[in-house]
């Protein structure tokens, strides 16, 4: 075991379903790679402590849960409160999720739904005080009902079904500055510009940190795998934002120091992977871990759980009330490449250019089986990517277990036919 | 070399900005007390009836004049006076495009001034819906065919001479800029003739406009400038220029948020490299507001002078970085 | 020696009209750029010129009277030949005077190819009574065109003088006077009196309006007299022009006792007897209002100000109701 210095007396969490699925990953993480990085350490002493030990948050403040990435944080940080995502990548609250959704749904709709179902959603007991659901796809918004059923106080932050048109961004401005009301009442503190203008400060110093770690990741051969970016980017959802950026600025120091001494986490060979897509979320790491363990690396991801939730930051043009919380909206807003919007296309330019930028070999594109959205926009992606000569995997798949074994014969053949594809080229 | 580009790139453009229309504004509106003159063809508001500070003199108003020749004139040798001066006005527009707008003109200056203004008392900028910013933005090429055909009317004897300037007429900047050089003159009704009472009542009512239009409007006047709409003409082959490359560019939007012309396409066309619109200002507040590295750039003859970078984006966009981050409360 | 010989246009016609000319006829000689019958040509910031080529030619008519309201054309010309011309650069020259039937009066014709004031001097002399009378007709006419610039004006504008007139009317400039600067009703004009080219003193100086009107004052230590210009322009206002012209002449007569002998004949003193010619124009102030100005742009700034304040006030409001309007 990599972290020495934890509390290993065994508890009673730990011998639930979720803490042995939370382990497994963990162990698969560590363990089956080499040299990871020590800074990483935190991270994996986070989820250990979290979600194998059932340890409590250590966060301070009223507790605001989000469903999406489109809730501005910095509004709930602003009047006092802490986001936590709730979004969740269990198998097993997926199953105790499925007693409210469809069979045919997406995972990580019915693992949400499954653990806030508990009494203790919040890692260490207790639940959240609002939760926020941004109306985005159909699942999620016809859960937002349910939610509420269980007890939760639930504000549904309405989203336009577009955002090309001007009108849909005045709607959804409006939207965010109901939002700021709501959360102003939530916790009796007024939104003030020192407030507002303190919080964005947080999180674009977090976001730099993360910008920065995605650069790094520009390197080839790799400095670090894909899986301990997406564990990094996890524990956004619920770690402390300070405690956290400063974890990820010591990974970047020592990324950087790797990138100085010509450290090669991956072989120089190694398919560089772009993964896209539903979001990996911890525990359901097995796409990327899958592919990382057949030799390719991941190295850009376009997912709501990585890239999409930190890379886009905001510009503010009059320091004011006004147009800060605008701004906030905008950012959340226009650079979306969430594909339940109307138009796919700012995604598929996302794709391309971080395929380029990325030097990536080839796209790996997950799709929860039930996740409308993400099949349906499969087609137009496969085509703009085969234009470019960009070879694609599409992975239909679930948080369960079960279809690992053929997963991994699939991931194997595509990590090989780019091998021969270079070969061939060079 | 390289250090250099960094620190271009990081610069503070607001600050920048604020000192540089300072620089010319005090060129253009108190010029003339140190005997500067920089000729009758200027792109940019200098102007005329400021009669004793102006660092040189609008193009429009001898534009005017020059349009008002006798048609046999114009058409025979003083026509060549006409081309002459266009060129030397096309001459001093491309070296900074409209940057002319967005850092020369006096107008502009004092527009961003009372634009500050309303920041400071907490006051939120308007904005034109789609259909609004449509029709509005064509009037400045309604108002330039206007400023050209008058004149020429008066030329060939069809209108009186009492509207040989139309524009100067109604522009704000002759009541206002003779104001710095404590000239009140313009401020007046001229009874002497009923196009005259017309055009100068007019002028006031623009003036006024001009102020409340400015306090809730960025750059209001700046969308009704036929001197915007003449410069657009010729703004193919300036040296200065604004370019983006589509493809780097996640239409976040941030650069369209920062616009104070409300420019979509800076952000929607993804196409087009030469994103300079006619409305475009030139002022680079965009390229300072992009955080996408090269997605926007400022080039002078084709190369690279200021671009978006992550780390100029940081350092301009963190305002909150000094703030005192609240404890949490428990 | 007679100076003039008078024809009346409408001889025989009216005998009361006669008459009037004839009493006319005995004032000051001046020199006057209107032509008898209306100017052709254009006019240009120094008043109505010919453009031959490009360059600028001036006509200057003799005309005689007190007041410019009632002054005669010359119909002939039995004095000197020549007009003396101080042009802009400060050379003299002669220009032939000619006599126009056809155009009803005498004329000088010259070109005016330098930016700046030119000078026109009429001197003629008799001996009446024993007593020389010398009459010195001068007016000061500006050459500008725009299209010349206006970058060295200020080295063009102090006005030029003849040190061989024994008696000359110098107009003084304004302050920040240039090529455009007007004189209006209400405004104060100086001329310097300069005997050969010193300030004389004493000397009787008339201004006499447009329309008649006339005050006399005497020159001072320095040889200036000053004077208010009125207004004598009262028109309807919808034939109100802001740029109506109208002539002023200034007369000054100074007398001396150097008794001499000119043309064959003794003398025992001599009176000189200068005049000279301007415009005036309506000033700003008569027809330019800062009240209605002021209160056009006032009202429209707190009209419109007023709106978009009650505008915001309205969109703060919750949301109401459609009511179909039918």
């Amino acid at each position: 075991m990599n972290s020495p210095n934890i509390n290993t007396e065994p508890s009673a969490f730990q011998h639930t379903r979720q803490a042995r699925e939370a382990e497994q990953t963990l162990d698969q993480i560590t363990d089956r790679f080499d040299d990871n990085p020590k800074a990483m350490d935190y991270f994996y002493d986070l989820f250990r402590r979290v979600y194998c030990q059932g340890q409590a948050l250590q966060r301070e403040g009223t507790l605001v849960g989000t469903t999406c990435i489109h809730a501005p944080e910095e509004l709930i940080y602003a009047v006092g409160a802490q986001p936590l995502r709730l979004c969740n990548g269990s198998y097993h609250f997926d199953q105790a999720g499925g007693d409210f959704m469809p069979a045919k749904s997406c995972s990580l709709v019915k693992a949400t739904l499954g653990v806030l179902s508990t009494d203790d959603a919040i890692p260490g007991g207790g639940r959240p005080e609002l939760v926020v659901n941004p109306t985005t796809c159909d699942q999620k918004k016809k859960a937002s009902a349910m939610v509420a059923e269980m007890g939760y106080n639930v504000y549904d932050l309405e989203l336009p079904p577009g955002k090309e048109s001007e009108e849909a961004r005045l709607y959804w401005q409006r939207s965010v500055r109901d939002f700021s009301v709501r959360l102003s009442k939530l916790t009796g503190k007024k939104l003030t510009r020192s407030r507002l203008k303190a919080a964005m400060a947080k999180t674009a110093r977090a976001q730099l940190a993360f910008r920065t770690l995605h650069n790094l990741r520009k390197n080839s051969p790799a400095l670090f795998l894909g899986k301990d970016a997406f564990l990094v980017t996890n524990a956004y959802f619920f770690d402390d934002i300070d405690r956290w950026t400063e974890a990820v600025e010591q990974l970047n120091e020592e990324l950087r120091a790797r990138e100085a001494s010509g450290y090669q986490a991956a072989q120089r060979k190694a398919p560089r992977i772009l993964f896209t897509g539903s979001p990996p979320i911890f525990p359901n790491l097995k796409l990327p871990l899958l592919i990382e363990e057949a030799g390719g690396v991941v190295v850009a991801d376009e997912t709501c759980s990585a890239n999409r939730m930190l890379y886009d930051m905001s510009a503010v043009d009059e320091w004011r009330l006004h147009d800060m919380v605008d701004a906030l909206a905008d950012r959340h807003l226009k650079p979306c490449t969430c594909p339940i919007f109307t138009n796919n296309l700012d995604r598929r330019r996302r794709l391309l250019d971080l395929a380029e930028s990325f030097n990536a070999d080839g796209v790996v594109y997950q799709a929860f089986a039930g996740c409308q959205v993400y099949e349906m926009e499969q087609r137009s992606v496969a085509k703009t990517l085969s234009e470019k000569g960009i070879p694609m995997l599409y992975v239909e798949t679930d948080y369960s277990p079960d279809d690992m074994g053929q997963l991994s014969t699939r991931i194997e053949a595509f990590l090989e036919s780019i091998k021969t594809r270079k070969r061939k080229r060079s | 070399m390289s250090k250099l580009r960094t620190a271009i790139n990081n610069v503070d453009l607001k600050r920048f900005r604020f000192w540089l229309q300072i620089g010319f504004f005090a060129l253009f509106v108190y010029g003339g007390y140190l005997a500067i003159n920089l000729g009758n063809s200027l792109p940019t508001f200098s102007c005329a009836f400021n009669q004793d500070g102006r660092g040189g003199v609008c193009f429009l108003m001898p534009l005017q004049h020059l349009m008002g020749t006798r048609w046999s004139s114009l058409f025979g040798w003083a026509g060549l006076g006409v081309l002459t001066a266009f060129l030397t006005f096309a001459l001093w527009f491309i070296v900074l495009n409209k940057a002319w707008c967005g850092y020369a003109c006096p107008l502009g200056t004092i527009q961003d001034w009372i634009s500050s203004l309303r920041t400071r008392l907490g006051i939120r900028s308007g904005r034109y819906s789609k259909p609004q910013f449509r029709s509005l933005s064509t009037i400045k090429y309604v108002l330039l065919a206007l400023t050209l055909l008058i004149p020429l009317g008066i030329g060939g004897g069809y209108l009186p001479h009492s509207l040989g300037t139309p524009f100067c007429d109604i522009c704000p900047g002759r009541m206002i800029l003779p104001l710095f050089t404590g000239d009140t003159s313009q401020l007046t009704i001229d009874f002497s003739s009923r196009t005259a009472m017309i055009m100068t009542a007019l002028g006031m009512l623009v003036t006024g406009l001009f102020f409340t239009g400015a306090f809730i409007k960025k750059r209001f006047f700046c969308f009704f400038c036929p001197m915007s709409a003449l410069h657009y003409l010729f703004s193919k082959p300036a040296l200065l220029n604004l370019r983006k490359d589509g493809d780097k560019c996640t239409r976040c939007g941030d650069c369209y948020r920062v616009c104070d012309m409300q420019i979509r396409e800076i952000a929607d066309d993804v196409e087009t490299p030469r994103i300079m619109k006619d409305d475009c200002i030139l002022c680079f507040k965009c390229v300072a507001a992009c955080p996408e590295e090269g997605a926007l750039k400022v080039t002078f003859l084709g190369r690279t002078v200021f671009e978006a970078t992550e780390e100029g984006f940081n350092k301009r966009m963190n305002q909150g970085e000094t703030c005192e981050q609240p404890k949490h409360q428990h | 020696m007679k100076l003039i010989k008078r024809t009346a246009p409408l001889a025989g016609l009216c005998g009361l009209l006669f008459a009037l000319q004839a009493v006319a006829a005995s004032g000051p000689v001046w020199l006057s750029d209107h032509a008898p019958k209306g100017n052709r040509g254009m006019r240009s910031h120094g008043g109505p010129v010919e453009i031959r080529r490009g360059t600028y030619y001036k006509h200057l008519w003799i005309r005689q009277g007190d007041s410019p309201q009632t002054s005669n054309y010359a119909r002939s010309w039995e004095g000197s030949a020549n007009l003396q011309l101080l042009d802009a650069q400060g050379q003299l020259s002669e220009i032939p005077l000619q006599a126009q039937q056809d155009q009803g009066g005498v004329e000088a014709v010259f070109p005016m190819p330098d930016e700046g004031f030119y000078n026109a001097y009429l001197q003629q002399a008799r001996i009446e009574d024993g007593r020389r009378e010398m009459t010195i007709a001068k007016t000061e006419v500006l050459k500008h065109s725009c299209r010349e610039g206006h970058d060295n004006v200020q080295e063009k504008m102090p006005a030029h003088h003849n040190p061989a007139m024994p008696l000359e009317i110098v107009r003084e400039r304004q302050e920040k006077e240039n090529f455009h600067t007007l004189t209006g009703y209400g405004d104060e004009i100086r001329f310097r009196i300069l005997s050969n080219g010193e300030p004389l003193a004493g000397a009787k100086v008339t201004l006499t309006s447009g329309q008649g009107w006339s005050k006399s004052t005497r020159s001072n230590d320095q040889g200036l007299a000053a004077f208010t210009m009125i207004r004598d322009y009262y028109p309807d206002w919808t034939e109100f022009e802001k740029r109506h012209a109208q002539t002023y002449l200034v007369n000054a007569v100074y007398e001396s006792d150097d008794a001499g002998e000119w043309d064959g004949v003794s003398y025992r003193g001599t009176r000189y007897l200068a005049s000279f010619t301007g415009q005036y124009f309506p000033s700003e102030a008569d027809y330019e209002s800062y009240a209605h100005g002021l209160s056009y742009g006032l009202g429209a700034l707190f009209l419109t100000a007023g709106g978009t304040y009650f505008y915001r006030r309205r969109r703060i409001r919750p949301y109401r109701e459609i009511r179909f309007d039918e």
